[in-house]
């Protein structure tokens, strides 16, 4: 198998499962599918040595989360409203799971990465906190916070006494 | 976290996989190859500028005409006898006369996994640049920025010889891509 048919397959496995995952983190799925994209252009350029890694897909992961964040530095920097209105395009989306972006961006962005990779990516405690580079306790903290947030979302955890007061409880 | 939270969670995700679009892997690959492309041609532009600027830095002139060279500050000589004159401004041949290099920056460079080939191009530099410095050269060291620049741009012999003669800060290095030099000058030079 060539180089390139490896990666081919790689990328054919893999880029829709971080498209998800990232998008999760974004709730912009036209900026993780940019940022996912450009992950695996890098990736292709060291393809070698990232093969031998023990997680590539990990490390995609990493990448295409930190461009996304690089692109929100950047457009908070430019003050751009325009990029900030388009968060809310995400047409077909049932209002359930528009609510449920909406709250996800209203976290922290530390809490709402834990949330996604525990829950939507599968990794354990100590994989997120591998991946993120905090300590265990840490990861426990954010998730813990993160589900308070969104408790109101979910019937079974809606012990707040108000939608709002939960997100504000995380932001703190 | 309860189950409907998954459900959720997964509800996105199919979103995701009814809506998102993504380029095939082969077009990315060929974005990635563009790319190297584009940024090894920019190296040789700006190493092309390095060459340039020691060679013209022994004909600066404080009214800002560079003479042709007539140095031996490149390792291939005949690339240096430059077909006319270069004007830049009093700004640009100040800095640009300000280049060279120390047995400092050569020791730094050649922990950089240099070629052997490589790093005897850097000497040779070095002899040379001392000779254009003579008894004025001061003790400039490479800064880390310029030395991740030398090894991120996989160099030609020729390219890092060009490069080892101009100790240029990154104020130096603008200054000569705003010179707005022609292909020709470039190549005439050595670039």
């Amino acid at each position: 198998m060539t180089k390139a048919d490896d990666f081919d397959m790689f990328y054919a496995a893999t880029s829709r499962r971080l498209v998800r995952q990232i998008f999760a983190m974004t709730g912009d799925l036209s900026e993780a599918e940019d940022a996912v994209q450009e992950a695996y252009i890098r990736a292709w350029r060291r393809w070698p040595r990232i093969r031998a890694y023990e997680d590539p897909e990990g490390w995609l992961r990493v990448v295409a989360y930190r461009i996304t964040v690089n692109s929100w530095q950047k457009a908070r920097n430019r003050l751009t409203a325009h990029r900030a209105g388009r968060h809310h395009e995400l047409p077909g989306l049932s209002p359930d799971l528009v609510a449920l972006v909406s709250a996800l961006r209203k976290i922290p962005e530390t809490q709402r990465r834990a949330i996604v990779l525990h829950h939507l990516a599968g990794l354990s405690v100590e994989e997120v906190a591998h991946e993120t580079g905090a300590p265990t306790g840490t990861v426990k903290a954010r998730l813990a916070r993160g589900r308070r947030a969104l408790a109101p979302l979910v019937s079974e955890f809606d012990d707040s006494p108000q939608p709002g007061a939960a997100i504000a409880a995380a932001q703190e | 976290m309860p189950e409907t939270f998954s459900t959720q969670l997964a509800g996105l995700a199919e979103y995701a996989d009814r809506n998102a679009s993504l380029a095939p892997a082969a077009a990315l690959r060929g974005r990635a190859a563009r790319r190297t492309l584009r940024r090894r041609g920019g190296a040789a532009a700006l190493l092309g500028g390095g060459a340039l600027a020691i060679a013209i830095s022994l004909g600066v002139t404080n009214a800002g005409v560079v003479m042709p060279a007539h140095s031996t500050a490149s390792s291939s000589p005949e690339s240096v006898q430059s077909p006319g004159t270069v004007r830049l401004t009093a700004y640009q041949t100040t800095v640009l006369a300000k280049a060279h290099v120390t047995k400092a920056n050569l020791a730094v460079l050649k922990k950089m996994h240099l070629t052997p080939l490589q790093i005897k191009a850097l000497g040779v530099a070095y002899r040379t640049a001392q000779q254009i410095a003579g008894a004025e050269s001061g003790d400039k060291q490479l800064t880390v920025a310029q030395i991740a620049s030398v090894v991120k741009v996989k160099l030609t012999v020729a390219q890092l010889a060009a490069l080892g003669y101009a100790n240029m800060t990154v104020a130096q290095i603008e200054a000569i891509a705003k010179a707005d030099l022609t292909a020709a000058q470039l190549a005439a030079l050595g670039g």
